[in-house]
């Protein structure tokens, strides 16, 4: 399954992040270190376990830092 | 009747006897020494009774973890009032509800804070003190001497403040030397707290688990504590660990799972200070037990409490941790897992937990009817938490009510879900637990009113409506739209069947 930056960077809108943070939020730097909070981050999680199916009761899902390492995540679904 | 003597008496003298110019706080740049400390809460208990404040009168503090609300929580209980620590960002009306169920005689607040301004809806408060966070202005005006007279063991020597399943909260009064019961079973038999540790809590002082971190444990042994007066997020928590190089950090699941997800020791997360890590407040998911292990090499260790018992009875043990358990007995506490008779299970059997041990609350202010509910003839209290045991470990399965652990904070879907039913386009609603990155978040079943359009776009609608009302721990993750809601024959609602846990 692929999914790019662009449609997490929507899912996060979705969840509840104002849409010019997740415009300019760094793809490749932890998304809880640049204003994504304990409520959006939760929201993100379940929109994506909604959406794309998958599952990130995984624990190697605990290392997902960035959204390059959920879109990795998504890839090797 | 035993009498026993002034437990912050005892405490600061202890303290400034056998360390004067050591550390007893640390907060920003500051530093408040053992002797500074008795002498500041000295000067607090003679400002409260210059202002008309007596023994046994309810103190509500509305303060961040700061300097100043430690010297008001000691400088209440050397003169034997009964201080209550609210959380400082708690609403104007949350704060009026606590003023009056206390019956409360003072307020200590920051200038302009909600608690301020709650002051003024309540009558009968003989004193109302803004405090900044180093403590009062003109504190240092009284002397810092005061003779602690021995508390009445009929008041209450310091009261918190938890959720009910209605919304309004009960208040759990303690006896003044509850507030050292931790530093036996938990502190020192279970996690070897010593004078040179340094302690830092990210759960702050109006929770029973921040008040027993950050004044009850450290205070016990001489030792240092450092203090974050906002609401950490993960990079303020890594900075302040960074800074204070604690050795003891104390945090809840929710924030542990942050935190890991933000952690980068190459951009100078420095935990090399700890020697362990403690959760409690809801139980913690096995994986993220062992990734936080894994990933930061310090030991995660998971315990279960409450405000009722002012203390941790469950708890692992260092270089013993079992992932997923919330641990074994700690020392002084007895446990019982018991079927909906009251009888007894055996290993491997859920069961509802009940706990026994010493300092726990013998009933809830003014509330018999809740009273009855949880403390149980000979001593006993019920949690309300569902357990297994197993070989002497336990592990958590759910609540035995309708009401959720959600970072560490009790929430009822009660609240919740009249909050979504003021969405027109709600017609019922029902909140129940689901799993989300294995933590227990609110999940809203909604049955859609007619003519309202089920997606999408009214899901992400009804999350925001529910943050504009609701506190952070209480809004829904996620809305599903059904039908209708499973019901008993009597037509209540049956939540349990919504879990997705």
């Amino acid at each position: 399954m692929t999914t790019s930056i662009d449609d997490l960077r929507a899912l996060l809108v979705e969840a509840g992040v104002k849409p010019e943070l997740a415009r300019k939020l760094d793809a490749s730097a932890p998304l809880l270190r640049q204003g994504v909070d304990s409520m959006d981050f939760p929201s993100f999680c379940a929109l994506l376990e909604e959406r794309l199916g998958v599952s990130l009761d995984d624990e190697q899902a605990l290392s997902l830092k960035s959204l390059e390492d959920f879109a990795r995540f998504i890839g090797e679904r | 009747m035993t009498v026993h003597a002034n437990t912050a008496a005892e405490l600061l003298h202890q303290n400034r006897e056998a360390h004067p110019q050591k550390a007893a706080y640390l907060c920003g740049e500051d530093v408040l020494t053992h002797q500074a400390l008795a002498v500041e809460a000295a000067r607090f208990a003679n400002l409260l009774r210059a202002r008309g404040v007596g023994p046994g009168d309810r103190v509500v503090l509305a303060l961040p973890d700061s300097f100043g609300s430690v010297k008001a929580f000691l400088g209440a209980m050397l003169l034997s009032a009964c201080p209550v620590p609210v959380h400082a960002a708690l609403p104007r009306e949350d704060v009026a509800f606590i003023l009056m169920d206390s019956g409360a005689s003072a307020l200590i607040a920051p200038e302009d804070s909600p608690a301020m301004q709650a002051a003024r809806d309540v009558s009968g408060l003989a004193c109302v003190l803004p405090c900044s966070l180093g403590g009062p202005w003109g504190l240092g005006d009284f002397s810092g001497g005061f003779a602690a007279a021995p508390p009445s063991p009929d008041a209450p020597g310091f009261m918190l403040y938890s959720s009910g399943s209605t919304g309004r909260p009960k208040g759990v009064p303690h006896a003044q030397a509850d507030l050292l019961e931790p530093a036996r079973g938990w502190g020192g038999g279970v996690l070897g707290i010593r004078e040179r540790d340094v302690f830092f809590s990210a759960s702050k002082m109006s929770f029973a688990y921040g008040l027993i971190s950050s004044v009850g444990l450290p205070l016990s042994v001489g030792a240092t504590a450092a203090l974050l007066p906002g609401k950490p997020g993960p990079a303020e928590l890594f900075a302040a660990i960074t800074r204070y190089r604690p050795t003891l950090f104390f945090c809840v699941p929710t924030l542990y799972a942050m935190l890991l997800r933000s952690y980068c020791p190459a951009q100078g997360d420095d935990l090399s200070s700890l020697r362990l890590c403690l959760s409690a407040g809801e139980a913690l998911p096995e994986g993220l037990c062992r990734q936080w292990a894994l990933q930061t090499g310090v030991e995660l260790l998971d315990s279960m409490g409450s405000t009722e018992a002012f203390n941790l009875f469950l708890s692992n043990r260092p270089s013993q941790v079992r992932c997923g358990s919330s641990g074994q007995l700690v020392p002084g506490w007895e446990a019982r897992l018991v079927d909906e008779a009251g009888a007894d299970v055996p290993d491997g059997v859920p069961g509802d937990l009940r706990a026994r041990g010493a300092g726990t609350c013998p009933a809830y202010w003014n509330r018999p009817d809740k009273t009855a509910e949880s403390m149980l003839p000979g001593g006993w209290l019920r949690t309300g938490d569902m357990y297994v045991r197993e070989s002497g470990f336990y592990f958590h399965r759910g609540r035995s009510d309708d009401m959720l652990k959600v970072g560490a904070h009790f929430v009822s879907p009660v609240q919740v879900e009249e909050a979504l039913r003021e969405h027109p386009a709600v017609l019922e609603c029902a909140v129940a637990a689901m799993l989300v990155d294995g933590l227990v978040r609110p999940c809203a079943h909604v049955v859609p009113a007619a003519g309202a359009e089920p997606g999408t776009r009214l899901a992400a609608e009804l999350l925001r409506f529910a943050r504009e009302r609701l506190e952070p721990q209480q809004c829904p993750v996620r809305v599903l739209f059904v039908d209708e809601l499973p019901r008993t024959s009597t037509g209540k609602v049956q939540r349990f069947r919504l879990r997705q846990l």
